[in-house]
C-alpha cells in the first residue's frame, strides 16, 4: 500500500505553488483541479497497469513543478501533465525490468506466493462470510440485489435497485464500492486477529 | 473502452484517448464504469480466455484493482453458499418467505396427507389394522422422501396419534469445508531475540506441507516486501516474491521442505521504488516431529 505523502513534503513549496497557480489564479479552485487531475494521473498509471500508481503520479507533479520553479512556461498544465507522466511510466517500465532480472533466478519464490494465496483463501472466505452476516440486513440485501444474477439479469436488478432508493446508477455503483470498503476492512481486521 | 483498457488499441489510439479522458469528465466517468464492468466479469469468470488474460496482465497488476477482483470474488461465493438470491421488489411482509418456500410447503403437506392414507387403507377383504398388527405402524414405515426446497428450514408434521407420520430428518447448513489439514501457522514478532528461551518454535509435523508465517509490522512504510529464509549458518535457503502488506503484517507460505531441525532467521525488506532496503529480522526454531 502506497504511503501518500502530501505535497509540501514531495516538492519545494515553490514547485507546489507554482503548479497550483498554474492550474487556477483562485486558490480554492486550483486545488480542486490539482485534486481532480491527481484522480486522472493516478488511473492513467493503472489502465497503464503499473503496480504504484499514486507514488508515479505524485512524481509526475513533482517534475511539473520542478520544471515551473525552473521558469519553464506551460500553457495548458493538463496536457503537459500527462507528456511527463509518459515520460515517467517509461522510467518505471525500465525499473520493473531491472527487478525482474533479480529475480529471473527465483523460480520457488513465485511458486511460494501460489502457496500463500491458497493457504489464505479459506480464511478469508470464513472472515467474508462473518462479516458479511454483520451488516445490517439493508446492507445485506443491496449487496445481494447488486452482485446476483447472470449479466443481463444484474443490470436489471441494478436498474430497479437505483430506482428503489432513489439514486442514479453511478451513486449506486458508488454505495456499493463504499459498502465493500466496509466488508474489506472487516475481513482484514478480523484475519490480523 | 473494453479495447482501451485491456490494452488492445495501438499506441496512437491509446494515446489519443487519453489526452481526451484528462480533461473529458463524461468519457473519463465511461472509462471508470467499463473498468467496474471488467473487474466484476473477472471475478465471476465471466470474461473470454484471450480479455481474461489480457487484464491479467494489465489491470490486475494494479494492487487496488486486485483487491477490488478479490473482495468481489469473495463476495460472490460468500452469496452463492449463502444461497440468498433476492430480487429488488417493494417489500411486502407476505412475500418475504417467498412463493416457492409455500409451495414447497403445501407440497410437504400433501404427501404427508398422501402416506397417511397409504398406511391408513384396507385392501379388499382384508380385515382392518389392530393393535399390534405387524402390517400397521409399528413396521417401520418408510420416511417421506426429502423435497428439494430453496429453505433449509425443517418441516415436521403430525397428523394421527395412532399412526404417527415420522419427523423429517432435520436438514443441516452443509459444514464449510475445513482448512487443508497440511498447513502450519507460525505468528512472528519483529527484533531478533538474544535468549533461546523465549525464540518461537515451529513444531513440524511430517504431514504439514506448508507453512504460513505472518510477520508483524510496527508501521507499514512499504508497498511491497520481501522475505527472505536463512539457515543458522546464515545460508539462505528460501525466498518469495514481492508481496504486498495486509495491514500491519506480512503474510507468506514457506513450504515444509525448505525447513529441517534447528534455528532459523528471516529478513524482511521492503520496497517502494525499485530498491529493496531492510526492514527487520525475525527468529524461530523448528522442531521435527
Amino acid at each position: 500500500m502506497t504511503t501518500r505523502q502530501l505535497p509540501d513534503q514531495r516538492q519545494t513549496e515553490g514547485g507546489f505553488d507554482r503548479l497550483l497557480l498554474a492550474l487556477d489564479p483562485d486558490r480554492d479552485l486550483a486545488a480542486e483541479r490539482y485534486e481532480q487531475l491527481r484522480t486522472r494521473l493516478v488511473k492513467f498509471f493503472e489502465w497503464r497497469g503499473c503496480a504504484i500508481p499514486e507514488e508515479l503520479s505524485d512524481r509526475t507533479f513533482d517534475r511539473v513543478g520542478g520544471k515551473l520553479v525552473r521558469g519553464e512556461e506551460i500553457k495548458n498544465v493538463r496536457a503537459y501533465c500527462v507528456g511527463v507522466a509518459r515520460m515517467i511510466h517509461l522510467e518505471y517500465l525500465r525499473e520493473v525490468a531491472r527487478e525482474r532480472q533479480i529475480f529471473d533466478d527465483t523460480g520457488e519464490a513465485a511458486v511460494s506466493y501460489d502457496f500463500e494465496a491458497a493457504a489464505t483463501e479459506a480464511s478469508r472466505v470464513r472472515a467474508f462470510e462473518t462479516c458479511f452476516a454483520e451488516l445490517l440486513p439493508d446492507q445485506r440485501r443491496y449487496l445481494t440485489i447488486y452482485h446476483t444474477g447472470e449479466k443481463d439479469e444484474r443490470i436489471r436488478n441494478r436498474k430497479t435497485l437505483a430506482g428503489e432508493l432513489g439514486v442514479a446508477a453511478g451513486s449506486l455503483r458508488i454505495r456499493m464500492f463504499r459498502l465493500r470498503q466496509i466488508l474489506e476492512a472487516c475481513v482484514e481486521r478480523s484475519l490480523r486477529e | 473502452m473494453r479495447r482501451f483498457l485491456l490494452g488492445a488499441m495501438s499506441d496512437a489510439e491509446r494515446v489519443a484517448v487519453e489526452d481526451r479522458f484528462v480533461a473529458d469528465d463524461e468519457l473519463f466517468a465511461s472509462l471508470t464504469d467499463t473498468e467496474d464492468e471488467l473487474v466484476e466479469a473477472y471475478a465471476r469468470g465471466e470474461l473470454a480466455p484471450d480479455e481474461a488474460a489480457a487484464f491479467k496482465q494489465g489491470l490486475l497488476s494494479v494492487p487496488a484493482i486486485r483487491r477490488r477482483a478479490e473482495t468481489l470474488r469473495t463476495l460472490h461465493r460468500v452469496l452463492e453458499r449463502a444461497g440468498e438470491a433476492a430480487t429488488p421488489e417493494p417489500r411486502r411482509p407476505w412475500l418475504i418467505w417467498g412463493f416457492w418456500r409455500y409451495a414447497a410447503i403445501g407440497a410437504a403437506l400433501v404427501l404427508l396427507a398422501g402416506v397417511a392414507w397409504w398406511s391408513l387403507r384396507v385392501e379388499p377383504g382384508a380385515k382392518p389394522l389392530q393393535a399390534g398388527d405387524p402390517r400397521g405402524p409399528a413396521a417401520a414405515p418408510t420416511p417421506a422422501p426429502t423435497l428439494s426446497a430453496p429453505s433449509p428450514t425443517p418441516l415436521v408434521a403430525e397428523t394421527d396419534p395412532n399412526n404417527p407420520v415420522p419427523k423429517r430428518p432435520k436438514v443441516e447448513p452443509e459444514p464449510s469445508p475445513a482448512a487443508p489439514s497440511t498447513i502450519a501457522t507460525l505468528v512472528l514478532a519483529g527484533g531478533l531475540t538474544r535468549g533461546t528461551g523465549d525464540m518461537p518454535v515451529l513444531e513440524l509435523a511430517p504431514e504439514i506441507g506448508l507453512v504460513r508465517v505472518q510477520l508483524t509490522l510496527e508501521a507499514s512504510d512499504y508497498t511491497r516486501y520481501r522475505v527472505s529464509l536463512f539457515d543458522a549458518v546464515g545460508r539462505q535457503v528460501w525466498r518469495s516474491g514481492p508481496v504486498p502488506p495486509r495491514g500491519l503484517a506480512v503474510l507468506v507460505g514457506v513450504p515444509a521442505r525448505s525447513l529441517r531441525a534447528g534455528d532459523y532467521r528471516i529478513g524482511l525488506e521492503g520496497n517502494n521504488d525499485g530498491q529493496y532496503l531492510n526492514v527487520d529480522n525475525y527468529a524461530f526454531r523448528v522442531r521435527v516431529r
